[in-house]
């Protein structure tokens, strides 16, 4: 399977941009930051919404869903594709919704269009987030050599943690953040660089609960419906009550229709 | 003014009597994990407890639920964890998620006089709970979870 090509240029000490094709993506470590549940809380900077990865220092890591959840479970299963490639420990991983930004978070497997349908959610998007994710999970062990002071080809992971087996050594994911330890120039993932199936952890298993399921059996999940907005209007089909009748007069009660056409 | 119960407090409303109860919960007191589906009683999306008995607030008249208890699924248990909700997520039952509400507050309603119900029981109590993800084999899987779990 040919992915796209990653490249790697560094921007700044802590991160850096990765072109695969028409996606561009950004991953940045987060020294400071506490645990990212929202977009706002991504890295700042000209290329802040080109964020897919950010991890805190307290081993927090925030993961970009770039398709909309409709039920089918995406919310879930693209992160947990790049989470598997990365070696994230699932259980330390908030999954961010996409803002709309095609140009970034677009299906390369669908023409780009930030789309979510047809069965195309995951094939499109498969080659992309395991790229990114075995990206990560390479300039975490570059991060970690730094620190360690210890060959790179020498390091190794489990679920966000770099291991330096020969001396006993480990660093967890949030401490290589906290380090602020990029190398430069950055590692370039490729097709070799991903797992086998038989080393993934997290792809195919059927244990691993939806994350948008807890919000849906609470209330609490918000659906189109729900959003209210001030000086909001509502917009409703009046139908006639049979062929060929066209409106004469409204006959509603206060408070009326605002417009009506 | 009609005034009732809602999830516990004490609610004033200043509507029309005729207003359904399903604007009031969602429009005047923002709780808005009751969902409008069709607007006639034929979906059960909208299903509330009013004395803890199942009925669909789309239907109902404020005027109708005046010094009654009213509780929504935001209500059904302090923190989310009545044992219908705990067997919804073991049994990963949501789909889009839109008819769940309804689903859990008619199942509860059901458990509440039928601790123990058999599949026939809760086939015929969730009968006129509609879901267009087709999550009915979750549904049931989980009402008989929580009725051996509870």
């Amino acid at each position: 399977m040919n992915g796209p090509h990653v490249r790697t240029s560094v921007l700044s000490r802590r991160s850096f941009l990765v072109s695969a094709g028409g996606l561009t993506v950004a991953i940045a470590l987060l020294p400071h930051a506490g645990h990212a549940a929202v977009p706002a809380d991504l890295p700042t900077g000209p290329f802040r919404p080109n964020a897919w990865v950010a991890i805190a220092a307290d081993g927090a890591v925030s993961i970009i869903s770039p398709a909309a959840e409709m039920g089918q479970g995406v919310m879930t299963t693209l992160p947990l594709v790049l989470a598997d490639e990365m070696d994230a420990d699932w259980d330390q991983v908030r999954v961010v919704q996409a803002p709309s930004d095609a140009e970034n978070f677009g299906n390369p497997g669908f023409y780009g269009i930030q789309l979510t349908g047809g069965s195309e959610a995951v094939r499109g998007y498969w080659d992309t987030l395991r790229l990114i994710g075995a990206q990560t999970r390479m300039v975490l062990i570059a991060g970690a050599a730094a620190v360690l002071d210890a060959p790179a080809d020498e390091l190794t992971t489990e679920p966000g943690r770099v291991l330096h087996p020969r001396s006993g050594r480990s660093l967890g994911y949030g401490e290589i953040a906290a380090s602020g330890a990029l190398p430069a120039p950055l590692p370039e993932a490729t097709d070799a660089d991903l797992k086998p199936a038989e080393r993934w952890r997290y792809i195919g298993r059927r244990d691993i609960g939806r994350i948008d399921v807890p919000a849906k059996v609470r209330g609490a999940a918000v659906f189109g419906i729900d959003v209210q907005l001030p000086g909001m209007l509502y917009g409703a089909v009046l139908r006639a009550r049979s062929r060929g009748i066209g409106r004469r007069s409204w006959t509603t009660r206060r408070p009326g229709p605002s417009r009506a056409w | 003014m009609p005034a009732f119960i809602l999830n516990g407090r004490s609610v004033d409303v200043d509507a029309e009597p005729d207003t359904p109860l399903l604007w009031i919960i969602r429009e005047h007191l923002k709780l808005t994990g009751t969902k409008f589906g069709c607007g006639m009683a034929q979906c059960g999306a909208c299903t509330v407890h009013v004395d803890g008995e199942a009925v669909r607030s789309c239907v109902t008249a404020v005027a109708d639920v005046d010094g009654r208890a009213v509780t929504t699924i935001e209500g059904l248990s302090p923190d989310g964890t009545h044992p219908l909700q705990r067997a919804w997520i073991e049994e990963q039952v949501p789909q889009c998620g839109y008819c769940q509400s309804g689903q859990i507050m008619q199942a509860a309603a059901l458990l509440a006089t039928t601790p123990s119900p058999s599949r026939q029981e809760i086939v015929d109590a969730m009968d006129g709970n509609i879901c267009r993800c087709g999550t009915y084999a979750g549904i049931i899987a989980a009402i008989e979870r929580a009725s051996r779990e509870a």
